[in-house]
């Protein structure tokens, strides 16, 4: 079996994972298709619509790693934390719960994986299809991987959905704590260190075991979080999404 | 709390305390929307809409009954609902009466 075989299959089987956990999420917790719709919003606006055409109008060179590592972190930190706040404000505010979270956080994690993972490996393959001088050249120089470095950017991805579902429950827990702001400057410094772990290893150093390691230590504390936010939150009845005002003044025979 | 449409409570005499109105803006879901729309080509009841404006009305009745707890009534009378479309897809309901309290 070809690289390009390999590739697809992967490309697919992801795509096809995502589907699925959406359709669970929806069916295992009511409700919460729109929440996964507006947590993939919020990547798609403060990532890839504000933050890309800035990192492009950015004068700092590339070679310049420590300089473009400190702006994306810094930058990427505060555009993604400034939409999970606003996302849990205007979605979940009136209520607060784990599933909420947990939706938000993998819509989120999903539009990332489609748009760092499935469409750059798919424009990789159109490309490999190419395959006159120019198609080779773009291939050599930009998309070329092993298929070691694209398994371990799955794992990364895998990894980041748990850190963005952690820090959802992180700013859904803020606003439980009525210090939404205290608990928004946590997400940036912890979404800061985050990037800049990611651009220090893998884009400035190419050092990819560290790089792997890294990413499973983080996936490991934020889902030690996630079930420690479970449990908490679960003593308050506040796992499922819940029910909104209208429907409970249903209930009550209004 | 007794609510009535009427303007007079048969063998009951009051004194009104005045207008009490409850309103709130719905919608349903982006998913809801779009399963609409297909329901829209072929005609039926939209479920989802007909779930969406009997909370509305429930929680604007629960509104407006709060508000004439708070000032002390014991009824409504005159009650009447209103609604319209703020924008696509969501819809506001009013409750409205006038509160009275029963002598």
């Amino acid at each position: 079996m070809n690289s390009e075989v390999i590739i697809a299959v992967t490309v697919v089987s992801v795509l096809v994972m995502m589907v699925t956990a959406i359709l669970w999420l929806h069916r295992r917790f009511p409700g919460s298709f729109g929440i996964v719709f507006a947590g993939g919003l919020g990547y798609f606006f403060s990532q890839v619509l504000f933050q890309l055409p800035l990192l492009g109008m950015s004068e700092l060179s590339v070679n310049d790693h420590t300089a473009m590592t400190v702006f994306v972190g810094a930058f990427s930190a505060l555009a993604a934390s400034a939409a999970r706040y606003l996302i849990v404000r205007w979605t979940l505010s009136d209520r607060l719960s784990w599933s909420g979270a947990f939706s938000a956080g993998t819509g989120h994690a999903f539009c990332e994986i489609l748009f760092q993972f499935v469409l750059f490996y798919m424009i990789q393959l159109m490309i490999l299809q190419v395959g006159d001088e120019t198609g080779a050249l773009v291939t050599e120089v930009f998309f070329h991987r092993s298929l070691a470095v694209m398994f371990i950017d799955l794992a990364a991805q895998i990894s980041a959905v748990c850190f963005h579902v952690a820090l959802y429950l992180i700013i859904v827990n803020g606003f439980a704590k009525q210090q939404p702001t205290k608990h928004l400057v946590i997400t940036i410094a912890l979404q800061l260190l985050y990037t800049f772990i990611r651009y220090h290893f893998y884009a400035a150093n190419q050092d990819l075991w560290m790089y792997a390691a890294a990413m499973i230590l983080i996936a490991i504390l934020a889902c030690i979080y996630i079930l420690q936010r479970y449990h908490a939150m679960a003593e308050n009845h506040q796992i499922e999404l819940g029910k909104n005002e209208g429907e409970k003044a249903l209930e009550e025979g209004y | 709390m007794l609510i009535v449409t009427t303007e007079m409570i048969a063998g009951k005499d009051y004194e009104t305390l005045g207008l009490v109105k409850g309103s709130t803006i719905q919608s349903k879901n982006i998913g809801k929307d779009i399963g609409s729309s297909f329901k829209t080509l072929v005609g039926g009841e939209l479920k989802s809409y007909t779930k969406m404006m009997d909370e509305a009305r429930a929680l604007a009745t629960k509104r407006m009954v709060e508000e004439a707890q708070g000032i002390g009534a014991d009824a409504i009378v005159s009650f009447r609902y209103a609604s319209s479309s703020i924008m696509a897809g969501a819809a506001e309901v009013i409750a409205y009466g006038t509160a009275v309290k029963l002598k």
